[in-house]
């Protein structure tokens, strides 16, 4: 158990957008609202999943709905107390412990904007490692959670309950109903036992951002390169820098779409993506794919930049980061692989591929 | 003696050290120019300069078209924290969002220099055109009145997604109008950014505070001006090179913030007779870089910051670093350091040539030969000409660093260097591409006298037939700066703004179109 100050929360707030791979919605909204709360109610604590006891009754949250509508109609910042305390109503059990329900992007705010306020602690962990376009990209759901009862509370306080019997249901049905409440909504799913936690989760989820942030935080201090830090930390790999030379962008089916180029004297770099980053091309040979996570990391400040705010003559460095382990197994390749968004290739973990090609002399 | 009345034009550059002004014939061409010291009122300086400039070149009064102005007082103000309205907020938004306040971030100082208070009234969009909740004409009517009795001098007005329909932020107008009998300016957020219900709120709550700048910068310049005899109106610039008038101007003083380098940038560009290129702006303090195209200073498009901060309505996109003609200059054991302290309007005091106590870039140009500077002394400048060659060479390699951020494209075009400190760089150390122009240092002023005339096409479609319907609006658009006197052979479209209703069918949007052309020839 440790406290969780305001300054992690800065360090989180870089380090969820470098895993939220170009998506995951922008950092900024939910992480001033999270100061809020501290400033209002304090820090926050956050525990291991080891030091959960079997009894505790833990809730994955997030926000639902498009990154446009949040960036107007901002949170109430009741959402999520009244789906706890419709939870708790509804099964009469107490919620002891919070998780987001995605590291990447601004859905990793969502425990900090609550429970300061409750007095609950934060588990480190949380359902996707990084960040993906769809509720039932989540390990509770691979792994077999029961995701009943599901809520869905818009910022009047319309609040909808979902027994579905899996997630890619709650994703369907929640989809229509966020948008009925104006395409964006907090959610409440996955309700587990203390016991059920370390087995549906990925764990340190928290903490990996947060030193993520931390170490490309302290390498600017020490006017040290902080792109290298992030790699260090997390065992990532540069895959290749230049400077934006074109945005090929359309939002389609609620998703931002496209391609982007980036070039430096040899190499000429074609990242794909929807919302997130999903594969990477150098001189025309994929180098990185979906599960792992794609970055881009701005030159200048080694700041993440997210799908929507890239443009043209912006000097990047593309970077790599190792996918967590459930996402490589069979089962979930099926679920986030190439294959399912549509690129007819099977996964390539980059570390592989940039070796080799680094061994023939390729593409360095 | 004239024998046929001429006509001419007017531009104005009220800087934070100087007012600079030039009278430009109807060929375009500067026919006489004034550098001055920037009052504290603003107008004795403006003042100054127009009786000077009339007397010297005996054009009549009355051979003036008109008279353009662009100014720095706005973000002055704001970095200053001086002279600023007290803002009361209105949100229009019935979710009573407490997830982030008002000035939320802000630097503290500003804050308080600024804010009072924000009252939550019943209102607001969804992304598909939706109300969040009705207005009620009592609530809006008791949350102004409650603001004005906290003493609230200016009143800003925001609404959730009132970027897609404005009714509400208007009617809420209305009832204030009504309420201060007219006395209290409101600012309306739809009239200053775009999508981002933060950024815009700052947006428009600085604005608020600057409506008293912007009416005290040009209070006297009217009567000045008939003084002088002269009738012909007088335009200010904004951020995006188009000319309002001064009533306008006072309405949404946000909206000329970043004028002076929008400035800069035209004027540099028609100085040096091209339509792309890279500008670079030396200044006293800092140097600026921006990229022009197609004549048209390209747009940053990340959220601005301006006194810290974050703003989303278009700003020009430049690069700065804080280096100009009176830099400080210290050497160190093993490295040279240029900037960004700086002298400032104290250059000519304070640098070792005019018998101050600071070694400044100004003093290296003196002591190289490259400037000659009346009451300049270059001997009093002890650093030998090999070091001061190593901080002539290390301001260029910053220049370049500068330029390199600019993008992909600085490879080809021309690099236009404009500016009071553009002379401090003699041309043949540096590459080919540089174009140093002919009144240089008065570009930003020259800039100002071209701003163009801007049409705009603001409406919600569908554009379910889209092309057509795009193509049709920027017709209109086309029409609009040609019925408000733009010269037609030049307009052009400057920007298409597309705000999607999203999950509506007939893909209903807000469509945001700006045509500009220039200011007729005669």
């Amino acid at each position: 158990m440790k406290k969780f100050t305001l300054s992690n929360l800065d360090d989180l707030a870089i380090g969820a957008a470098i895993l939220g791979s170009g998506g995951g919605g922008d950092t900024a909204y939910p992480y001033m609202h999270a100061r809020t709360v501290f400033d209002k109610w304090g820090p926050s604590t956050l525990i291991t999943t080891a030091e959960l006891k079997a009894d505790d009754y833990v809730l994955t949250i997030g926000y639902i709905g498009a990154p446009l509508a949040e960036s107007e109609k901002i949170f109430s910042g009741r959402e999520f107390n009244i789906i706890i305390n419709q939870l708790e109503q509804t099964v009469q059990k107490k919620v002891t412990a919070l998780l987001p329900l995605e590291i990447g992007g601004g859905n990793a705010f969502s425990p900090f904007v609550i429970a300061p306020e409750l007095g609950i602690p934060i588990v480190d962990a949380d359902a996707m490692g990084r960040a993906f376009p769809e509720a039932q990209m989540c390990s509770c759901g691979l792994l077999g959670a029961s995701v009943a009862p599901a809520f869905i509370t818009d910022c009047l306080g319309n609040s909808v309950v979902i027994y579905a019997n899996n997630t890619m249901t709650v994703e369907k049905i929640g989809r229509q109903i966020t948008v009925a409440m104006g395409s964006i909504a907090g959610c409440g799913l996955y309700p587990m036992s203390g016991a059920q936690v370390p087995k549906m989760t990925l764990d340190k989820s928290i903490s990996k951002a947060v030193a993520l942030g931390k170490a490309s935080r302290e390498a600017k201090e020490k006017g040290q390169d902080p792109i290298s830090a992030i790699l260090q930390t997390c065992k990532g790999m540069l895959l290749g820098n230049g400077k934006i030379t074109d945005v090929d962008r359309v939002i389609r089916d609620g998703f931002i779409k496209g391609s982007i180029v980036i070039q430096n004297k040899s190499e000429y770099i074609e990242l794909f993506f929807q919302n997130e980053f999903l594969l990477a091309k150098i001189n025309g040979k994929v180098v990185a794919t979906t599960p792992d996570i794609l970055t881009l990391l701005e030159v200048d400040t080694g700041l993440p930049i997210t799908s929507e705010s890239m443009r043209y003559g912006l000097k990047v460095n593309l970077i790599a980061l190792p996918s967590p382990p459930l996402w490589t197994t069979q089962e979930g390749l099926a679920l986030v692989g190439p294959r399912h968004f549509g690129y007819e290739m099977d996964y390539t973990p980059f570390h592989k591929v940039k070796q080799h090609a680094n061994a023939v002399g390729v593409a360095v | 003696m004239m024998t046929k009345k001429q006509k001419y034009k007017i531009g104005i550059d009220v800087g934070g050290t100087n007012t600079d002004l030039v009278l430009v014939d109807a060929d375009g061409k500067i026919t006489s120019h004034m550098k001055t010291a920037t009052t504290e009122d603003v107008n004795t300086g403006i003042k100054t300069a127009l009786s000077h400039v009339l007397k010297e070149t005996q054009v009549g009064s009355d051979e003036i078209t008109g008279i353009f102005i662009g100014t720095t007082q706005i973000t002055n103000a704001v970095l200053q924290q001086a002279n600023l309205y007290k803002v009361g907020v209105i949100r229009l938004a019935g979710h009573h969002p407490t997830s982030i306040p008002s000035c939320y971030g802000w630097p503290e100082s500003l804050k308080k220099s600024l804010y009072i208070d924000t009252i939550t009234v019943g209102g607001g969009y969804e992304c598909d055109g939706d109300i969040i909740t009705s207005t009620n004409h009592a609530e809006i009517k008791n949350a102004i009145e409650a603001l004005v009795k906290k003493k609230a001098e200016s009143i800003a007005v925001v609404g959730v997604f009132s970027s897609l329909n404005p009714n509400q932020e208007l009617l809420v107008k209305e009832i204030a109008q009504k309420v201060t009998k007219g006395n209290i300016p409101i600012s309306l957020s739809h009239q200053i950014g775009g999508t981002g219900f933060i950024e815009r709120e700052n947006s428009t709550i600085l604005n608020a505070g600057l409506k008293q700048v912007m009416s005290n910068t040009f209070k006297g310049l009217v009567s000045t001006c008939r003084e002088l005899g002269l009738v012909a109106p007088v335009w200010v610039t904004q951020n995006n090179g188009s000319i309002v008038d001064l009533h306008q101007a006072i309405d949404n003083p946000i909206l000329s913030i970043s004028a002076g380098p929008t400035n800069s940038f035209i004027g540099g560009m028609r100085l040096a007779k091209v339509q792309d290129a890279i500008i670079i702006d030396v200044g006293g303090t800092s140097t600026d870089v921006g990229i022009v195209r197609n004549g048209i200073p390209r747009r940053c498009l990340n959220n601005s910051k301006i006194g810290g901060v974050t703003l989303n309505f278009p700003m020009p996109d430049v690069y700065s670093v804080g280096m100009g003609g009176g830099s400080h200059v210290e050497i160190g054991a093993s490295k040279l350091i240029v900037g960004p302290k700086s002298c400032g309007n104290r250059t000519f005091v304070d640098s070792l040539a005019f018998g101050g106590k600071q070694l400044t870039l100004t003093d290296i140009a003196v002591a190289l030969g490259h400037l000659d500077i009346p009451g300049a002394k270059p001997q009093n400048v002890t650093l030998s000409h090999k070091g001061c060659r190593a901080v002539l060479n290390e301001s260029i390699k910053m220049l370049y660093s500068l330029i390199g951020k600019i993008g992909p494209e600085e490879a080809q075009m021309p690099i236009v260097m404009i500016g009071g400190g553009s002379s401090l760089f003699p041309k043949q150390l540096l590459d080919s591409r540089f174009v140093i122009p002919p009144y240089a240092h008065v570009a930003n002023a020259y800039g100002a006298a071209l701003a163009q005339i801007c049409g705009i096409v603001d409406t919600v479609v569908s554009l379910d037939r889209r092309e057509e319907v795009l193509s049709r609006l920027q017709q209109q658009a086309i029409q609009c700066a040609i019925q408000k006197g733009a010269d037609y052979q030049t307009v052009k479209i400057e920007n298409i703004e597309i705000i999607p209703y999203h999950y509506v069918p007939n893909r209903i949007a807000r469509v945001i179109i700006h045509a500009m052309g220039d200011q007729p020839k005669t």
